[in-house]
């Protein structure tokens, strides 16, 4: 559903995706492991043009875009069909949980407000936060923010939504209600493409996993045999430093 | 009265509410300037932030130009030259406008309009630049335009911080109107200075003037608190529900 190809994108002299070829198809959920400056999330951002990249194709369902020659149109039309999930969460902190979802239902999908409010609260309950709807994100946990997060991205009801390191700012003891939420997501179909270092949530959860590093796509494969039978040196070295004690040799 | 009192309270007394009827020209010149103040503002802060080729420019001579004369210059400017302006430009191009009936204080709206839309602009620039980048990459992720995301999120959140500025703007702004009375704009000054001029009572009339000022002032900083106040509603950590 999903087609990048030679996606390039530089910051300056300083390349960061070197030509990313990717495939995601409908309601997998694809881990983007790798090292910090691998590119990891620069290619999520890269997706939905928060961050414009010099060379590439790009197809969401029926939308098809030329990075290069990119419009504003289109670049719109990326953003409606795709959703994200920030690391920093980026509630809309002058919005209560409910208006932060209801938001971009108003404003972008030109729902009313009653309607928005619906339909915000179905998605208040799936996140299990429905008594925290008149709350403002500073009055949230970490936790509590980011599920809020999910919650407006789900409301937008995106063809995929693309989580950038959801867990990697909160406290230890508040990723678990995170990622609980994102594995009900999961096997709900929705598709995701999720940066993280969440090794355990890749191996549980995750369909499909890619492993980059230094702007490529060094190793895709199936989840299980991506962590039972990893192919390339790199990603075994990977492996081994961030789960010393795992053992991929059955 | 005495030769030897400082002051005379009556007379103080009586001036009160003669010099009060220059409140309303001053408040509307205060208002009407903040207003297209914050608008003009508001547009140059756009173009700095979004470096627009040629009104770039042109916003740079603009604000350099009202923050390095005196305002006293640019109401003189204003109040002599715009009319000699509106004159030739009507005789150019057959336009049927009577200059004469142009009131004073127009002109007086025009050159405050101007001069505090220069400053207010590097006010408003930095407030929407204090917004984290973060609450703009979320507005954008959701599909929103620029002017959805400035409107929704930019605005709302730059002007929680801008407001403390943008009240001690409005004061200045309040208090400078007195150079109005230069061109014979009939404000709180112009007020005391005619009675003044009648009774030679010049120390009264002024200490009236200037207490007047002074409770405006207070009032208008209380009003700009409870707006802070409000505007900041979601910054408070506990929730009373």
């Amino acid at each position: 559903m999903i087609e990048i190809r030679n996606l390039h994108k530089s910051f300056g002299n300083n390349r960061v995706l070197k030509g990313i070829d990717l495939n995601v198809a409908q309601g997998s959920v694809m881990a983007v492991l790798g090292p910090s400056g691998s590119g990891k999330s620069t290619l999520l951002r890269c997706i939905n043009l928060l961050e414009h990249p010099q060379a590439g194709t790009l197809k969401i369902g029926d939308l098809q875009i030329d990075y290069h020659r990119v419009h504003k149109k289109e670049i719109l039309e990326v953003r409606k069909n795709t959703a994200m999930v920030f690391q920093g969460y980026n509630l809309f902190a002058h919005k209560t949980a409910l208006e932060n979802i209801t938001e971009g239902l108003i404003v972008v999908k030109k729902m009313s407000k009653k309607a928005a409010e619906n339909e915000a609260n179905k998605y208040l309950e799936k996140v299990g936060l429905s008594e925290k709807a008149s709350h403002y994100p500073v009055q949230l946990s970490g936790g509590q923010q980011q599920r809020i997060a999910i919650a407006r991205a789900l409301a937008m009801k995106p063809d995929v939504i693309l989580f950038d390191e959801p867990t990697s700012a909160l406290d230890p003891e508040l990723v678990q209600e995170v990622l609980g939420v994102m594995k009900k997501v999961a096997n709900e179909g929705i598709t995701m493409i999720v940066v993280t270092h969440e090794i355990n949530f890749a191996r549980d959860v995750a369909t499909d996993v890619v492993f980059m590093d230094q702007g490529l796509i060094i190793e895709r494969a199936p989840a299980n045999e991506f962590f039972r039978n990893p192919r390339e040196e790199r990603t075994k070295q990977f492996l081994l430093q961030i789960t010393p004690d795992y053992n991929y040799v059955i | 009265m005495q030769a030897n009192e400082l002051l005379d309270f009556g007379y103080m007394l009586q001036l009160i509410p003669r010099v009060a009827a220059g409140i309303p020209v001053s408040l509307s010149i205060a208002c009407v300037a903040f207003i297209f103040g914050i608008l003009l503002g508001f547009a140059v802060a756009l173009v700095k932030i979004y470096k627009v080729p040629v009104a770039l420019q042109i916003s740079q001579v603009y604000v350099s130009f009202m923050r390095g004369t005196p305002l006293l210059v640019q109401i003189f400017l204003s109040y002599y030259g715009l009319p000699l302006v509106l004159r030739y430009l009507s005789s150019i191009y057959g336009w049927n406008i009577d200059i004469s009936s142009i009131h004073a204080i127009t002109f007086m709206y025009v050159s405050f309009s101007l001069n505090v839309g220069a400053y207010l602009s590097e006010t408003i620039r930095a407030a929407i630049l204090s917004v984290n980048k973060g609450q703009i990459e979320a507005a954008e992720a959701l599909g929103m335009t620029t002017p959805q995301a400035l409107r929704r999120i930019i605005i709302p959140q730059a002007a929680v911080v801008a407001i403390p500025n943008l009240g001690n703007s409005f004061i200045s702004l309040l208090k400078d109107t007195s150079l109005a009375f230069a061109a014979s704009v009939p404000e709180i000054i112009g007020h005391a200075k005619i009675a003044a001029a009648r009774s030679s009572k010049f120390f009264e009339a002024y200490i009236v003037a200037a207490i007047m000022y002074w409770l405006i002032c207070i009032i208008f900083e209380r009003l700009v608190s409870i707006a802070e106040r409000r505007l900041r509603r979601h910054e408070r950590g506990v929730i009373n529900d």
